[in-house]
């Protein structure tokens, strides 16, 4: 590879870019502000037009920093501090009539949120103009309250150092690159990455590129956009996966059997990663131990899981000790679970055995209340 | 002299070492010093520059800034006049060793990133200027600057590796103006390219000049890095250059005017000390 031409332009490239989203976002708080103004009491009809230009420019300037997106209406929440909570049925009327007709001028504006829902900033009318057409989709651009891109380069740029010195294990990676997917492309779903990663993964299969990734993954940029377009996937999402983890010149077979399978290990596994270090390729393996698997309850589960860990990082075994440990485990019923079946059967024999008779009464109100007690607890037990 | 309107709070910051903000921070208190205005030097660092800078001692506790930051501040800034024999309108206010403590102490405050505002706006201190010089780390005494200050001044050393931090520096401006909601913003007052050393081609390439200091025409405007801050609306002051000067006037814990009246090395300060005493002055 040749050594990349240091430029002025390149040196400065976030600056720019985060004084535009300062300066944009200072004008969205203006404009919320008098956009509630003007609905919360009859404003003068020249200022709401002022307002609807002001709308217009914003929702141009919105498109170019994130796009124009096609969001399903099911999607979409309404503004909760929108202070015009009625809409007359004659308003509503007229603007499913002009989208009837015209359709969807321009775009509304929506807020991205975590839980992969929307909020709706501006246009209420079309929304419900369009539930009632039976559209399913409008198109929309963001407001990136939380999902600045600045702070998206800054996130890029720590990840990179972080995989080119390998200080962070595969499940943060996991984790940081479904992260930077959603907030380069707020409308794919987390849960859908490694399923659109896979199907990716597949057509490369089928049609013999598989074995191209190892070179393109250290190719230059535009080799890599070249060979990207060339693909012809079948959904724009997989490409967008794809892209990504060639751009951080990971190899996308790799972070599919090693890096995402992460993703679903259970709370105690991540921490154990995490906190304890232990490899994750081990920590899968102990995921063998799982509730179904063992054939127990998910708390006898972790207990159980938790016991090996314990083994595992007190005698530093390795990952093929592991493996035997696993196996044997799944193939013998656990000793644990055998002790407590062992207490519980013995003390069953023991209260059907106590002899009451001949006991004095007050050893007989002790028994009783003492079996009382213990009832309860039970009966607590049993109703949850 | 004309009478100053508002107290300007001017924050020194460059997230790269060695890009002269201290050098800046004592020139420009003389300057606007020098002009009648009550100027207050104050030291956010806990290596302690100024010892060498002001020829003064190692602060103790109650001597140093951090004793301001604490719960326990009774209202008296510790502030000492320095370069008394030519003027009486300049003080500093030490920082060092006690900052050191101080940090974990304000972690675990409820206004952390507004404490240094919080106490210049209860207890005003009496100047019309003061500045505050950072280390290079611009977490968390730059943070806490960033929220008292009114304006800030950018120095950078006009070399790829300080131009990469410059950009982060004005990313972390823009994104932490934005999260901490600070309005008004302070105000960009500009960069200053600083320790310029016209021998070298790496500073004339990156500043767009020649061995005389003359703006060159060879050079496209995405190319140099007046051109894209300026097309960014940020002001490019005048280049300071490197002297040996400055290394033996600090030696001697003055500034150059001082040290060697009439030096060449006094003389690029003069438009950044006009900026701020228009904006201490003006409507």
């Amino acid at each position: 590879m040749t050594a990349p031409k240091i430029s002025m332009k390149n040196l400065i490239s976030s600056a720019p870019q985060a004084q535009e989203i300062y300066q944009l976002k200072a004008k969205i708080d203006e404009l919320e502000t008098e956009l509630k103004q003007s609905r919360s009491k009859a404003a003068p009809s020249g200022l709401k037009e002022e307002l609807e230009t002001r709308v217009e420019e914003l929702t141009r300037q919105l498109t170019a920093v994130s796009g124009e997106h096609e969001i399903a209406i099911a999607l979409i929440d309404p503004d909760p501090d929108q202070p015009r909570k009625s809409f007359p049925q004659s308003v509503v009327q007229e603007r499913v009539e002009s989208l009837r007709r015209h359709g969807q001028q321009t775009p509304i504006i929506l807020i991205p949120r975590s839980t992969g829902r929307y909020s709706l900033f501006e246009g209420e009318l079309r929304t419900r103009g369009a539930t009632l057409l039976g559209w399913e989709k409008l198109r929309a651009v963001f407001l990136l309250e939380d999902l600045l891109p600045s702070r998206d380069e800054v996130l890029e740029r720590q990840l990179i150092t972080s995989i080119h010195s390998s200080r962070i294990n595969d499940l943060d990676l996991a984790e940081t690159i479904v992260r930077l997917l959603a907030h380069r492309h707020p409308t794919l779903e987390a849960e859908n990455i490694p399923r659109l990663l896979q199907s990716a993964l597949y057509q490369l299969e089928r049609s013999g590129q598989l074995s191209e990734l190892e070179q393109i993954r250290i190719a230059d940029e535009s080799t890599q956009q070249q060979w990207l377009s060339d693909l012809n996937l079948k959904d724009s999402d997989e490409q967008k996966v794809l892209a990504l983890l060639l751009w951080l010149q990971l190899n996308p077979n790799s972070a599919k059997a090693h890096v995402f399978p992460l993703l679903n290990l259970p709370d105690d596994l991540k921490q154990a990663i995490r906190q304890v270090g232990i490899e994750p390729s081990k920590a899968r393996e102990l995921n063998k131990l799982s509730a179904e698997s063992l054939g127990v309850t998910d708390d006898n589960a972790l207990k159980i899981r938790s016991q090996m860990l314990q083994k595992v990082v007190g005698e530093k075994l390795s990952l093929s000790q592991i493996k035997t440990l696993v196996k044997d485990t799944l193939s013998q019923p656990d000793p644990a679970i055998n002790l407590a079946n062992q207490q519980i059967s013995k003390t069953v024999k023991r209260i059907e055995t106590i002899s009451v008779e001949g006991l004095e009464s007050a050893h007989l109100r002790e028994v009783r209340q003492a079996l009382q007690k213990k009832l309860k607890e039970i009966d607590v037990l049993l109703r949850k | 002299m004309k009478k100053p309107k508002r107290q300007i709070r001017l924050l020194i910051a460059s997230n790269a070492g060695g890009s002269g903000k201290t050098t800046l921070a004592v020139h420009l208190a003389y300057e606007v010093g020098a002009k009648g205005y009550k100027t207050t030097l104050v030291e956010l660092d806990s290596n302690s520059s100024f010892r060498v800078f002001l020829g003064l001692n190692p602060p103790s506790d109650e001597a140093s800034i951090a004793s301001v930051l604490r719960k326990t501040f009774n209202g008296i800034y510790p502030a000492k006049p320095i370069w008394q024999e030519h003027l009486s309108t300049v003080t500093a206010i030490q920082g060092g060793e006690p900052l050191r403590d101080v940090v974990t102490e304000i972690n675990g405050y409820d206004r952390r990133e507004y404490v240094l505002r919080d106490r210049l706006e209860d207890v005003p201190l009496d100047s019309d200027l003061i500045i505050f010089d950072t280390p290079a780390t611009l977490e968390p005494m730059g943070l806490l600057a960033l929220v008292a200050c009114t304006h800030i001044l950018v120095p950078i050393k006009p070399e790829f590796k300080d131009t990469g931090s410059f950009d982060g520096l004005l990313n972390w401006y823009y994104t932490k103006v934005g999260n901490l909601r600070l309005k008004p913003a302070p105000v960009l007052l500009g960069f200053v390219p600083t320790r310029v050393d016209l021998s070298k081609s790496t500073h004339r390439n990156i500043l767009g000049i020649d061995a005389k200091g003359k703006v060159r025409t060879d050079l496209g405007a995405e190319e140099t890095l007046p051109a894209i801050i300026e097309a960014m609306g940020i002001q490019c002051f005048p280049i300071v250059k490197e002297s040996s000067w400055f290394l033996s006037a600090s030696g001697a814990g003055l500034p150059v005017h001082l040290y060697r009246k009439g030096c060449e090395a006094s003389k690029p300060f003069r438009s950044i000390t006009d900026s701020i005493i228009k904006a201490m002055t003006e409507e």
